[in-house]
């Protein structure tokens, strides 16, 4: 049995909030925070106490987008691990540049999912 | 009023031009005397437009002035010389100008050539724009199916995984969860013509099995309901083209059909392969046991986008992007029956590609 992982949740589209709960749920992960904008998720990491495993990063939200908010949240802390989860197969590139650990295109399936956040929890801090 | 920069170095006909230009009802908003100053002047009065003389004094002509205003900036630019010799005119035609006037010209002459750039750019300018827009439109579209899909397959696959589910509903959602799949298979197809049309291909030395057997994977588990038998005898290192990872699209697309149209519970595909025209090219062919394709449009499955066909053959544009593709490596593909003269006994996908070696 994996250990727990626990996930913040990046994206501007509410569904996959939900989306994301609920498969991780199953697999007996835990959602700890949600954000709907880059914005909002530096401003939230910035106040948890508890920092989260792994935080999954969308691309496109409305003020300020994924590879913005990676280089923000990578600011208030260098080991924090982003697994970037976007419709956009252009950006993957720049979206490892800024220091994600990793990207999935959508659609994917959710196998595939579980398994990237599983490792990406499990890869070493970064020095 | 549109803006015009003369450029000519003979002061009186550089000011006999202002003259007759500001009559005609233009501003010329500078006069340079050379290519050097012409530059320096574009990029500090944005011109609407730029009469250039091609022999000037000093280390820039107008030619070469004119390369470097293009590469800066989006204004039409005419040439005015007294040379129309035809390695001049050929030269001058590289920065792609929007009008050639041979010196000595006539007023009208001036004019309406400057009128029709002025009306050709505008146009240009609209066309782009509208071009942007449908690109964009394009990317957006793309983007957000992506993420309605993402909610649809997900949920899908939640309800495949419910204890004690019917074997009945297991098959029905099983169908629309590999219908969504060829949804974000279309739009990632959309997205790489469009790729392919904008960047074309960077083209290496490349061994296809690699590229072929990940293809054989993905098209396995897109359909979970069939079975899939590859007879083959490829190896790797043997089959090394000139290509890009792109190649493995045109496996995918080719035994994606196969499988799709293909009634029977397991599908065989055979695949044979050898070098042809002298060692020059590699041949691939792909022969399945499907439903055949009729001679009428054994072609057009193909080429629905150079003859702007909206009638289907198949949905997804796959066989689009496998002609695209493969010409963008500088081969050829083309469908036969399996067995000459009976189609209904399936199809060969046959696929040209050029050895890497070059053919010995």
């Amino acid at each position: 049995m994996n250990e727990m992982v626990t996930v913040f949740v990046v994206d501007d589209e509410p569904i996959l909030h939900k989306l994301y709960h609920d498969i991780l749920e199953r697999k007996g992960h835990s959602v700890i925070a949600s954000a709907y904008d880059g914005e909002e998720a530096v401003h939230i990491y910035k106040q948890m106490n508890d920092k989260p495993d792994v935080i999954l990063m969308d691309y496109r939200m409305p003020q300020k987008d994924g590879i913005e908010a990676t280089k923000g949240i990578l600011k208030v802390n260098p080991k924090a691990r982003i697994l970037f989860v976007s419709a956009d197969e252009s950006v993957k590139e720049e979206a490892l540049a800024a220091g994600a650990c990793g990207f999935k295109l959508k659609t994917f399936k959710i196998d595939e999912l579980i398994e990237d956040i599983e490792n990406t929890a499990r890869q070493k801090p970064r020095d | 009023m549109k803006k015009i920069l003369v450029v000519e170095d003979e002061s009186i006909i550089a000011m006999e031009l202002e003259l007759h230009l500001t009559e005609m009802g233009y501003e010329v908003v500078g006069i340079a005397s050379s290519g050097a100053e012409a530059i320096a002047k574009a990029r500090e009065l944005r011109p609407d437009l730029i009469l250039m003389d091609i022999v000037m004094p000093g280390e820039k002509n107008g030619i070469d002035a004119a390369t470097e205003i293009k590469s800066e900036m989006d204004v039409p630019i005419i040439f005015v010389t007294a040379y129309a010799d035809e390695e001049r005119i050929k030269r001058a035609k590289t920065v792609e100008p929007f009008g050639y006037i041979v010196k000595p010209y006539e007023d009208r002459e001036v004019r309406a050539t400057i009128e029709v750039a002025l009306y050709k750019k505008e146009m240009e300018s609209k066309l782009k724009e509208e071009k942007n827009r449908v690109e964009l439109l394009t990317d957006i579209l793309g983007h957000d199916i992506r993420n309605l899909n993402q909610g649809i397959l997900s949920y899908m696959e939640l309800l495949l995984t419910t204890p004690d589910l019917p074997e009945k509903f297991n098959g029905y959602i099983r169908t629309a969860f590999e219908q969504s799949k060829g949804i974000t298979k279309l739009v990632s197809n959309v997205r790489k013509l469009l790729e392919l049309q904008k960047q074309g291909l960077k083209l290496k030395n490349i061994d296809v099995f690699p590229l072929f057997i990940h293809a054989i994977d993905e098209v396995k588990t897109a359909y979970s309901q069939k079975e899939l038998e590859i007879k083959c005898e490829l190896s790797e290192n043997e089959v090394v083209v000139l290509g890009n990872e792109l190649l493995e699209e045109v496996f995918y697309n080719i035994l994606d059909n196969a499988v799709k149209y293909d009634r029977h519970d397991t599908v065989e595909v055979e695949v044979n392969s050898g070098k042809v025209e002298d060692g020059k090219y590699w041949k691939v062919e792909f022969k399945d046991n499907g439903p055949g394709i009729p001679d009428e449009i054994k072609e057009r499955i193909f080429t629905r986008l150079e003859r702007l066909d909206k009638k289907a053959f198949a949905t997804g544009l796959g066989l689009t992007l496998v002609k695209q593709i493969i010409e963008k490596c500088g081969g050829k593909v083309w469908v036969e029956d399996r067995i000459k003269g009976d189609r209904t006994k399936g199809s060969n996908f046959v696929v040209m590609l050029a050895s890497a070696d070059g053919g010995e």
